[in-house]
């Protein structure tokens, strides 16, 4: 079997995953579900970049992945910790 | 190509949908954020030991499993912060 | 904060130090080279853990013991969470419970949060004083001993 076509086949389907992973965000119904997505896209995001690091033979990617496993802690933090504070606006 | 590379691998994409499938079928916010912290750590976890299985290089393993460590710690963190703020503002868990 | 003997604090800098050189290693590569920043680097990290948190006394068995303990219950909760995600019918009876622990405030607690969200069926939600509110995906049971266990895993950890 070949390398690549599993790498591509199994890219595409994390790729459809986080595709349907959208429709939390659309949904909700609270801002905290829509928060969810960045969890998903998060391990998704590391999951990929790590895989293409292979493909592609960028070593470097599998830095991008790391830092993406960073940010997305951050992101969700300030988040939550900024724009949802308790009696703040948008429930 | 290493059959138990391809075996990781494949498992932790399983383990992807399964988080996905949690985060559209599970009740609330709550449910969904055990769906997404455990199968989705786990999932990523099986493929970056099947990736580091296949590069075959101690360097590569250990950027792998140090990325892996902290997606851990990271998507331990926010889910608590995003549960806690979920039920401080109010968003009761489901009940059957 | 409470007054740490200098060898304690020299003790835990040279682990710290030793820690995030290997972590530079393995970011950079253990280049000769790579050292001119590395070194700088590192004892900066170290300098600043050790303000930011004190030297804490980790029992190393425990810790090898606790890791494992935490891993393999990681994989049953991504089972578990995956069997319930994908059944056909849904058999969920969610439900938030207290939990009150004992482990002191600060590190402690916090690995007891991080982990509780990682084995299977629980996810911490909200702390107030000494209480843990516990998600629980099926409040049928069987929860106290599990957290109870974990506790006191993690109590087994640290230095008394």
């Amino acid at each position: 079997m070949n390398l690549d076509a599993v790498h591509t086949g199994l890219a595409l389907f994390l790729l459809a995953n986080l595709l349907a992973g959208l429709w939390r965000v659309l949904a909700g119904p609270t801002p905290a579900d829509r928060m969810l997505s960045t969890q998903l896209f998060g391990t998704t995001a590391v999951a990929l970049l790590a895989m293409e690091a292979d493909t592609r033979g960028m070593p470097s990617l599998r830095d991008v992945a790391l830092v993406f496993a960073l940010l997305a802690a951050i992101t969700a933090v300030a988040f939550v910790r900024r724009v949802w504070q308790p009696h703040g606006d948008g429930k | 190509m290493n059959a138990l590379a391809l075996a990781c691998m494949v498992l932790g994409a399983l383990f992807f949908l399964a988080g996905t499938v949690g985060l559209l079928r599970f009740p609330d916010v709550h449910a969904r954020l055990h769906a997404l912290t455990k199968a989705d750590n786990v999932g990523l976890g099986f493929l970056l030991l099947g990736l580091a299985l296949e590069a075959g290089s101690a360097a590569v393993a250990a950027k792998l499993f140090v990325t892996w460590c902290l997606v851990l710690l990271a998507s331990a963190s926010v889910s608590h912060v995003i549960a806690r703020a979920a039920l401080r503002r109010g968003v009761e868990p489901w009940q059957r | 904060m409470p007054a740490v003997s200098s060898t304690v604090f020299l003790r835990a800098g040279a682990v710290r130090a030793v820690l995030y050189a290997l972590l530079w290693g393995v970011l950079v590569g253990f280049e000769p080279g790579s050292w001119s920043l590395g070194v700088p680097a590192v004892l900066l990290a170290t300098w600043l853990s050790l303000r930011l948190l004190p030297p804490v006394g980790l029992r190393l068995l425990p810790v090898v013991s606790f890791l494992g303990y935490f891993a393999w219950h990681s994989l049953l909760g991504a089972v578990d969470v995956a069997r319930r995600a994908l059944a056909p019918r849904l058999r969920l009876a969610p439900a938030l419970v207290p939990f009150e622990t004992a482990l002191p405030p600060g590190l402690p607690r916090v690995l007891l949060l991080n982990s509780i969200s990682l084995t299977p069926g629980t996810l911490s939600a909200d702390i107030r004083d000494d209480t843990v509110w516990v998600h629980v995906l099926d409040g049928a049971g069987g929860h106290e001993a599990a957290l109870a266990g974990l506790e006191a895993r993690l109590a087994r950890v640290f230095c008394a």
